[in-house]
């Protein structure tokens, strides 16, 4: 797909909207205000062409933090596109890489043999789906040009096992049997001939060069000539400061640069973890008209089992909670906000824990009307609850996968249902999230 | 050979008639009704 199939100018959409935008960098927020303004507030950045770098300030009644994560190649010296290795994470970069991959290709069929490296940039890493989708989809790729004898392709991650996601794995009813994420995963390697390096933090990549240490402690050095990792999120940075101006980052954000909401965030050993520490509603605890939905709220724990190597380095997926579970977040503050504003603040907030939410994922494996495939999966709840759910954690009835042609169909049918209904266009309510 | 290529080594491949049925246009037709179901199904119990 083209830039122009999965990129849209917004400011036409909220005009149409009748919605003021600001395309700028949040920088500080003023919960009980400040000198300059009485209300809360938040001080801004313009990051478009006309007012680049000039800052204001906007007052709010409610705020919801909804900015995703900042991209943290800084974790791992040598990585992203500025390093020696390339990213998928926006529009510009998936370019980049996708002209790197061709130059890898053009390679090939001048007869020289390549590695290629997929998968996380770092020991703490989320959204393995997205490197796993883009191994199968460079698989496709050089199947498609006829080189695919030419290409090492290895899946490089921080997941224990394969099939892992970042949520602890799957356990699936098929056929009258239970199998596993893993197996099912692992069949998929195995028929389309990738290698896989598993419990793997890079340390830091140099020309051509990644060294990495795995859970068993060992270090080793993997030479590739492309690599496409996955960098580490944080939080966007945003700082805070009370009336007297005081830095009160801390009451708002973890040490991540995420927002603390209405989670359980204790010290707990994994066997303590319960579904309930999950947030509900995804209110501030300190002030209760700022919300924070997304990769930008702080989650209580990861979801996989936490594992750490013996030199003291954790490698283990943080939770993944993009996608459909963010969109439900954010209907679900901004439900909340609806009801405040009619009803008043003593309305109850509504409330979506990703401990009774189900998600569904379909992963590209290969692009093509009638040549594409997809992994279709399903999971519910997306946090396992072992109270209810004993085997595994989810339901067997709820969970499911699937590889085929048909996931390509949904993955291509929700991408243009998605660009639908974030334009705004007619009956985009009732496309759901 | 390390753990991780053993585990790959020895998981099940998919037979050819499964490999068909992945590809099959009438076949996967059904598949798409029923993968929307589901979805729609995860999208209901997200509903609160």
């Amino acid at each position: 797909m083209s830039t122009a199939q999965v990129t849209f100018p917004l400011a036409p959409v909220y005009k149409r909207k009748g919605i003021a935008f600001h395309q700028a960098l949040a920088t500080a927020i003023f919960p009980e205000g400040s000198d300059s303004m009485a209300s809360p507030h938040v001080q801004i950045s313009y990051t478009d062409e006309a007012r680049r770098g000039q800052s204001t300030e906007i007052a709010y009644d409610y705020l919801i933090n909804a900015t995703g994560p900042k991209l943290n190649f800084g974790a791992t010296p040598g990585l992203g596109p500025d390093g020696h290795t390339v990213s998928v994470c926006t529009a510009g970069h998936a370019v980049e890489a996708s002209a790197k991959l061709q130059e890898c290709i053009a390679r090939m069929r001048n007869g020289h043999h390549q590695t290629l490296v997929v998968g996380m940039g770092h020991g703490t890493c989320t959204c393995e789906g997205a490197a796993f989708e883009y191994v199968f989809n460079v698989e496709h790729e050089l199947r498609q040009a006829g080189v695919r004898d030419m290409a090492d392709l290895i899946y490089f991650t921080n997941e224990n096992e394969l099939g892992d996601f970042g949520v602890g794995g799957l356990v699936f009813g098929q056929q009258g049997f239970e199998t596993t994420s893993k197996l099912w995963t692992e069949s998929l390697f195995r028929e389309r001939g990738v290698r896989a390096i598993l419990g793997a933090h890079a340390e830091r990549v140099e020309e051509g060069v990644l060294h990495y240490e795995q859970l068993d402690g060992t270090r080793s050095e993997l030479a590739f000539d492309f690599a496409m990792l996955l960098p580490p999120f944080r939080g966007a940075g945003l700082q805070v400061f009370n009336r007297n101006g005081e830095d009160v980052s801390s009451s708002m954000f973890a040490p991540s640069g995420f927002m603390k909401v209405d989670a359980v965030y204790d010290a707990k050993s994994y066997d303590q973890w319960s579904a309930a520490d999950w947030p509900k509603t995804y209110e501030s605890t300190a002030y209760p008209n700022v919300f924070a939905v997304g990769i930008a709220f702080a989650p209580p724990h990861q979801i996989s089992v936490p594992r750490t190597s013996p030199n003291g380095t954790v490698i283990t997926p943080a939770p993944p909670r993009t996608g459909m579970p963010s969109g439900v977040m954010g209907k679900t503050a901004a439900l909340t906000i609806f009801d405040r504003i009619k009803l008043g603040n003593s309305a109850e907030a509504h409330q979506a824990s990703m401990a009774t939410m189900g998600a569904a994922c379909v992963a590209s494996a290969g692009t093509g009307l009638t040549k594409g495939s997809a992994a279709a999966m399903t999971m519910y709840p997306i946090i396992p609850d072992f109270q209810e759910f004993p085997n595994g954690g989810r339901s067997l009835k709820d969970t499911f996968g699937e590889i085929g042609l048909a996931g390509h169909w949904v993955k291509y049918m929700l991408h243009v249902l998605f660009i639908y209904k974030a334009k705004a266009r007619l009956f985009w309510h009732l496309i759901p999230e | 050979m390390d753990n991780a290529a053993q585990s790959i080594a020895s998981a099940p491949l998919p037979t050819k008639k499964t490999l068909r049925q992945r590809q099959s246009l009438f076949f996967q037709a059904g598949r798409f009704i029923s993968i929307n179901a589901r979805i729609m199904l995860m999208v209901l119990k997200g509903s609160h």
